[in-house]
């Protein structure tokens, strides 16, 4: 299955889905990312994949910069478009036209900690449990049906970048799973809910 | 010239970071004299600001009746104005379904404040504010302590609070200082109140050796009182201030 993945750092999780890409039927077509400076650019070249810049600060409106990205991302024909870690909030628009075939992954037990800082977060508030989530996206913030997610413990002396590393781990394993059911075509989403196996998760 | 240069930036630099010391502080929240919630509020260090946040949960008989929790985080820099939100998030739960979620995003310079869409928030708004810095509900409060540290003689104090609904300025009054029981101790601490407000009153105090963190709020709000009260403050970055108050 053709995809794009979106990006804006140092793309662990593309690199999961390029190390996977084979068994999992995914074909990335592209990579585009909104930093020139993003190392998961290289990561794209190394395995000859196109890449592409869009530097979303030489944009005067957020309309101005999806409409570009949707351009881009439209002549690769994509039957999946991936965010793996596109630290870009998109309009209605963008996602809209892009539904039920976008995926965001977010270091968080949605609907625990939307939004930025989500390690320290959780330790902030005293939380057992951290981990990883993978969901549609829709115009919410981190707010659109969850498939899956993955947990792990939060330690008693763990520090927000320890406990980033262990949640990564589950994020390079997840990520990669939830896009095998949607190219075996396992994984829907209707009426703002998602299905795998026709069973609503 | 140069050297002037060089030293209104020195000191620009030197109030960014030194204004907050990195810190924990419990409090405790009770309404009309019931004990029904305990708050935890870290506020981190950034290397261009701070993130400071904010969570509670019902506590005591409360939680029997109630499961009940908020989650809130406010980012925000220092500017030679004081306190200038960048970001505030806010998620109540209520027995584990969100009940109110907005996330706004605040740019004092070019003042706009913008909300993105959330589960209880299913529609951008923009809201344009005034010139000088923006706070939002969590961070005022240090606004207030960074003010108080900074304008020993200045009696009233001016903020615009964006809160997720709207953008208010609101007036506070530095009154003598007043001695206040915390824990069962007394302690001499600073008061400020809201003034020219039509409806909910605050008071709020500061202990100016705790770098004029508020220790006590009382706020009068749809006819019940809200007590704040602090019970406990870590400053790892000062020789590992801990003090259960």
């Amino acid at each position: 299955m053709k995809g794009v993945v979106l990006i804006s750092g140092s793309g662990s999780n593309l690199q999961s889905l390029i190390d996977n890409a084979n068994h999992i039927g995914l074909e990335i077509e592209a990579v585009i990312s909104n930093k020139e400076s993003a190392y998961g650019l290289e990561r794209a070249q190394q395995a000859n994949i196109p890449i592409h810049t869009i530097n979303h600060q030489q944009f005067s409106s957020r309309e101005e910069f999806d409409q570009i990205l949707s351009q881009t991302i439209d002549q690769y024909q994509p039957e999946i478009i991936i965010l793996a870690g596109f630290m870009r909030i998109l309009t209605p628009e963008f996602t809209q036209k892009y539904t039920g075939k976008m995926f965001n992954i977010h270091p968080s037990l949605l609907p625990k900690f939307q939004g930025l800082n989500t390690h320290q977060r959780a330790l902030d508030a005293g939380e057992s449990e951290h981990g990883v989530s993978v969901h549609f996206v829709t115009d919410e913030l981190d707010g659109g049906p969850i498939i899956a997610q993955s947990r792990v413990n939060v330690l008693a002396d763990d520090s927000a970048d320890s406990l980033a590393k262990r949640v990564l781990v589950e994020e390079h394993k997840l990520f990669p799973e939830v896009v095998h059911w949607f190219t075996q075509g396992r994984l829907t989403l209707k009426d703002s809910q998602a299905f795998l196996d026709g069973q609503a998760l | 010239m140069r050297f002037i240069a060089i030293l209104a930036f020195l000191s620009f630099i030197h109030t960014s970071v030194s204004a907050f010391t990195p810190h924990v502080a419990n409090y405790q929240l009770s309404i009309n004299g019931l004990k029904i919630a305990e708050e935890v509020r870290t506020l981190h260090q950034l290397e261009d600001g701070y993130f400071y946040t904010a969570n509670a949960n019902t506590s005591g008989l409360a939680a029997m009746i109630k499961d009940y929790s908020i989650a809130a985080s406010s980012t925000f820099n220092i500017n030679d104005q004081g306190v200038s939100s960048v970001a505030y998030q806010i998620m109540e739960q209520e027995d584990k379904k969100i009940s109110k979620s907005y996330v706004i995003d605040i740019n004092s310079q070019s003042k706009i404040v913008s909300s993105q869409l959330t589960k209880t928030q299913p529609k951008i708004n923009t809201w344009k504010a005034n010139k000088g810095n923006i706070t939002d509900p969590l961070s005022i409060f240090l606004a207030i302590a960074f003010d108080l540290k900074k304008h020993p003689e200045q009696t009233i104090f001016s903020y615009q609070i964006a809160d997720g609904s709207s953008v208010k300025t609101q007036e506070f009054q530095r009154f003598n200082n007043q001695t206040v029981n915390i824990q069962g101790e007394n302690y001499v601490a600073t008061k400020m109140a809201r003034i020219n407000h039509q409806g909910d009153n605050i008071q709020a105090y500061f202990l100016k050796e705790y770098q004029y963190l508020p220790v006590l709020i009382k706020q009068i709000k749809s006819g019940r009182n809200y007590l704040y009260e602090i019970t406990n403050l870590k400053m790892p970055d000062i020789k590992g201030l801990q003090v259960t108050l």
